[in-house]
């Protein structure tokens, strides 16, 4: 049991209020008390969200509490943001997915670092990124890491020598081989994929999805390491530019590096892409739908094979913005011609758990609703509003779903 | 008592089960409405050793025991019917007359390429005039120099239409019957007199065939007589214990997956503001189909266990035969029940289950002779 | 002649039904069944084509409780050659760091020239493993692969990045790991898995590595979850009202501010 917490069930009317109030789900409510588990942090969040004043604590002030559970001596120390330099490179097109992703993760940790009164540092390699586009995105201090060997050993290296608070690093392409090489090679805890990121203290408090989003988890860095974190890219991406902010770029030299050699590059040619900076083939891939992070549903009421063939339309849209994309459909869809049996979601029990369903012309068969139920958020098109589909749909636009497609192509997204 | 499934047969029923969800679902439908299994996909199932899993591997078999063949037919019977009505008549029946009854030379040269599924066999026992009682068999072989002549029909014979070999039992003493005057023969595809009538038009079933298989003065050699003259009945009766374990087994798996579709749709249809598994006559019906299957399920396990012993399961086989199948159609019953409307529609497979459930209480021994079967044990002297 | 290491997982089945355990840190794990995680599946598929192409060896790895022989034997039916299970106890409770150790130990010095992994496991889904293990063993790694061709001591690698692929060449040893698409894993055949029952799996325990009981497992994990729990449930659904392209908007900026999905 944590030692400085306890509940005391003679004042606890177990109303619950404590329990969303727990950042680590340590509170629940169980036989009419809450109860407090040993996962509690003794972080003391929850004090002030009991009404009957059941929380008690060792301190008796549950703000000396959480100040005191931070980690202590980081005072000062940066948040760092490792971002390729391919990402923001000159050759990287803009607005393409990895540039947002990574100016995302800035974002993120600027509104940390405000919260925590401490500086954001941008951390790359090589010379390709636009620093400016760093400092408007919301770093304080550029570092261009130079030495002899690969990345991850290279931003290992620096860690050891910097002591930032924190290491972030976006959950995709380069970053995430990086950020969980450096992790690595530091002896470091890595949170990989997190899409929730509190702060309490000094602490960072990462949460992320598991068992295909159908839980989530705190995950705690053992104390005295400095925690490297990885963002889902597609959670992280608004952020507030200021293109008149500017700062110190400073070039670190590092050196006795180890680790992995570089990659090299594959050359160009052969219809091959090659691995130049910012230079990735973009093209439209054959996503199965178990493996998609969007599916497009399209169903009887869409009317034709010329509507139906929208929604590929809005995958290849879709796909530029917001990672893999797959049409899937109907039995009755199937049945009509109006796309492949692979696309096929209902009765074959294809396991889809993508974070976002949108359902066009579905009516929602039980066969249908199944393979669908492990989406994180659908979308119900239909101008039948009586659909049984519409009953698990988290918003529903009733209409007909041919001109909701039209008008969805039509929008910049 | 150990009821832990040994690791083996976890990773294979896992297999079939993936198989069923991504190759077998998918192209229900399409059977269903072709009345034919796509080649490509047979050919998958024998690549992947279905068509010879109880049998030895010196014979190209899977070297499976019959817990395993059971637990196998039990995720193949999660899907389409006929599917296993390919299966298991090859396997349970034809393949298993060859093994059980054969002689090493017939084993030798039958085994390899019929576990390989290249070539697929056929059991014909059943005839116009001979279903339960099947000592009654009229079909007659006479021998002639150095070859038996088959005269006869038989009636219904799963796979007969596309068989390669067809085990054929046929009357060689009149007067000695099943007391050996029965005598099996393999008859291949292609001996001269031997033909197919008319495939049957059914109730459901459809994909699988049967068939009236006609000999008229079917010439075949004597190293075909299956075994010695005279063991046909007793090769049968043998065969046929084994293959009711098959039969229970795929009624479980079928039931199993109505009793699955069930659920999901009782807690997806709403009716009155709330899903229809709220009421309490769902709940009956769905507790009641959950406990007649894990009834059947722990006989057919049982009933595998003791096969795999060497113990005598006459009786075993016939209760479980019995109880699987009318199991199956209870379940069946009240799948279409709580689907309701949408339960008898042809688009969706509650209705074609119903239908192919129907057969399991009539083939392999219909119900009323199992019952006959365990009642003659149960009142034997010395029991 | 490859000499390959593919290392795998155990994990619960996709259609099994999970809880949170009585502590609020892991799944419950009494009466569900487990699977050979998919994207493993990818790996030992792709490591047995590069075996029956060019000859060698496969060696499964795994760390895991008991139970994970099941997935250890259904990559040795799939047609890998022998395995090495991590299966003491003291291996368990650990994070990405500890397994990653654990293995490197296992597979390092054993002149092995690829090692193939899944890009992540479907139960905690954090796709680390493979990276901390190539950076101990010192080797490049290229992750999320979807087509892999090894000539002599090089591997051409199609890499997934953001909205479009990448190729990648390493030089062999090297880590890859597997993403959806790699190719098509075979079903274990039927009598492959009766004859995987005799293929060697060996098991070893910290000791056995040279790891001290400090550096595996709940001991040596930096990470620890600290809290687990279910994902917030469906409420009711909004409905968006509007003329169709003002509805379009609204609902294409939910998805992107408030659920970002997009």
């Amino acid at each position: 049991m944590p030692a400085n917490f306890r509940i005391l069930s003679e004042k606890c009317d177990g109303c619950g209020a404590c329990v969303p109030a727990c950042p680590f789900f340590a509170l629940e409510v169980v036989e009419g008390k809450a109860v407090l588990y040993e996962s509690c942090l003794e972080c003391g969040v929850c004090v002030p969200s009991c009404p009957t004043g059941a929380i008690w604590t060792a301190g008796g002030d549950s703000s000396a509490v959480a100040g005191a559970s931070g980690g202590g001596g980081s005072k000062g120390r940066s948040i760092w943001v490792y971002v390729p330099g391919a990402a923001l490179g000159a050759a990287a097109p803009a607005g393409a997915g990895a540039a947002a992703a990574a100016l995302g993760s800035l974002g993120l940790a600027r509104s940390v670092a405000d919260e925590q009164g401490t500086r954001v540092t941008a951390v790359t390699a090589g010379d390709g990124a636009d620093t400016a586009a760093l400092f408007a995105a919301g770093a304080d201090e550029v570092f261009v890491l130079e030495g002899e060997g690969a990345v991850p050993a290279l931003l290992a290296a620096a860690v050891a020598q910097e002591t930032p608070r924190a290491v972030i690093g976006v959950a995709a392409g380069e970053a995430r081989e990086v950020v969980a090489g450096a992790a690595a090679l530091a002896g470091a805890p890595l949170v990989a994929g997190a899409d929730e990121v509190e702060c309490f203290g000094e602490r960072l408090a990462p949460k992320r999805p598991l068992y295909g989003g159908r839980f989530r988890a705190k995950v705690r860095a053992a104390d005295g390491l400095i925690p490297f974190i990885t963002l889902d890219r597609h959670v992280f991406r608004s952020v507030r530019t200021d293109p008149r902010r500017t700062g110190q770029v400073r070039h670190l030299a590092i050196r006795g590096t180890a680790g992995s050699q570089p990659l090299a590059t594959a050359p160009a040619g052969a219809g091959t892409a090659t691995a130049a900076p910012g230079g990735a083939e973009v093209r439209r891939r054959n996503v199965p739908l178990d493996a998609a992070r969007i599916v497009l549903g399209g169903g009887a009421e869409l009317g034709s094979a010329e509507a139906f063939a929208l929604l590929y339309r809005l995958a290849d849209r879709l796909s530029a913005v917001g990672g893999d994309v797959a049409v899937g459909a109907t039995k009755e869809a199937v049945d009509a011609g109006w796309a492949p049996r692979e696309a096929l979601l209902d009765g074959t029990m294809v396991k889809t758990c993508p974070a976002l369903y949108m359902a066009f012309g579905v009516d929602g068969s039980p066969a249908h609703n199944a393979a669908v139920a492990l989406a994180r958020v659908v979308v119900s098109v239909t101008a039948k509003a009586d659909s049984q589909f519409c009953q698990v749909a988290d918003f529903i636009l009733p209409y007909a779903p041919g001109r909701v497609l039209e008008r969805l192509l039509e929008i910049t997204i | 008592m150990d009821f832990t499934i040994p690791q083996e047969y976890e990773i294979l029923r896992k297999m079939v089960h993936d198989f069923v969800v991504e190759r077998l679902d998918p192209i229900s439908q399409k059977v269903e409405e072709e009345d034919e299994i796509p080649p490509e996909i047979i050919k998958e199932m024998a690549e992947l050793g279905f068509f010879g899993l109880p049998f030895p591997e010196e014979y190209g078999g899977g070297a499976v025991s019959k817990l395993g063949y059971a637990l196998f037919l039990e995720e193949l019977g999660a899907s389409s019917a006929c599917f296993s009505n390919l299966i298991a008549p090859h396997v349970s029946l034809a393949t298993s007359s060859v093994f059980i009854g054969g002689t090493e030379a017939q084993k030798q040269k039958y085994l390899p390429p019929m576990c390989a599924g290249e070539k697929l066999g056929a059991f014909a026992l059943t005839e116009p005039n001979a279903g339960s009682d099947a000592a009654n068999i009229e079909t007659r072989a006479e021998k002639k120099g150095d070859k038996w002549i088959l005269n006869g029909t038989k009636n219904w014979i799963t796979n007969g239409s596309i068989a390669d070999v067809v085990i054929v039992y046929a009357l060689t003493d009149k007067n000695l019957r099943a007391r050996g005057g029965i005598t099996a023969f393999i008859v291949e595809k292609g001996f001269p007199g031997f033909r197919v009538g008319t495939v049957d038009v059914k109730m459901g079933l459809r994909g699988s065939h049967t068939a009236q298989l006609l000999f008229e003065n079917c010439e075949v050699p004597e190293e075909n007589v299956l075994g010695e003259v005279g063991m046909g009945f007793l090769t049968a009766m043998k065969v046929l214990d084994g293959g009711r374990i098959g039969l229970a087994a795929g009624a479980v798996g079928g039931a199993q997956r109505l009793l699955e579709l069930s659920i999901q749709w009782a807690n997806t249809r709403v009716q009155f503001g709330q899903p229809i598994a709220n009421n309490q006559a769902i709940q009956w019906m769905l507790a009641d189909m959950a406990m007649e299957i894990e009834a059947a399920r722990l006989m057919t396990y049982k009933t595998a266990w003791k096969y795999d012993q060497g113990l005598k399961i006459t009786r075993d086989a016939a209760m479980v035969k019995a109880f699987a199948s009318e199991m199956a159609c209870h379940v069946a019953d009240k799948a279409v029940q709580i689907h309701g409307g949408i339960g008898y529609m042809r688009e969706y497979p509650i209705e074609r289950a119903y239908r192919d459930t129907r057969i399991l209480k009539i083939y392999e021994g219909t119900n009323e002779i199992q019952r006959m079967i365990i009642a003659r044990d149960l009142l034997k002297v010395g029991h | 002649m490859l000499n390959i290491a593919v290392c795998v997982k155990q994990v619960p089945d996709t259609e099994a039904r999970l809880s949170v355990a009585a502590d609020k840190t892991r799944i419950e794990e009494q009466g569900i069944s487990f699977i050979l995680n998919p994207y493993d599946e990818h790996a030992v598929e792709e490591a047995i084509r590069l075996k029956e192409k060019q000859g060698g060896t496969v060696t499964v790895f795994c760390l895991g409780p008991a139970r994970a022989e099941e997935a250890i034997r259904t990559a040795l039916a799939m047609g890998a050659d022998k395995a090495v299970h991590l299966a003491d106890a003291a291996f368990g409770g650990g994070d990405e760091g500890t397994a990653a150790a654990a293995l490197e130990k296992a597979i390092a010095g054993k002149s092995f020239d690829l090692v193939l992994a899944g890009r992540l496991a479907i139960d905690d889904a954090s796709g680390q493993v493979g990276a901390r293990l190539a950076e101990k063993l010192g080797w490049p790694h290229v992750t999320a692969v979807t087509r892999l061709a090894v000539e002599g001591r090089e591997a051409v690698a199609n890499r997934e990045i953001d909205g479009g692929s990448q190729v990648v060449a390493v030089t062999l040893p090297a880590v890859i790991t597997a993403q959806r698409g790699l190719n098509q894993p075979r079903y274990p055949k039927i009598p492959d898995i009766m004859k995987a029952r005799r293929k060697e799996v060996a098991k070893v325990t910290p000791a056995d590595l040279g790891l001290s009981g400090g550096e595996v497992g709940g001991a040596g994990a930096k990470g620890k979850v600290a809290g687990l729990a279910p994902a917030p449930g469906r409420s009711a659904g909004k409905v968006i009202a509007g003329e169709p392209a003002d509805a379009a908007r609204k609902v294409v900026g939910l998805l992107r501010d408030e659920a970002k999905v997009i």
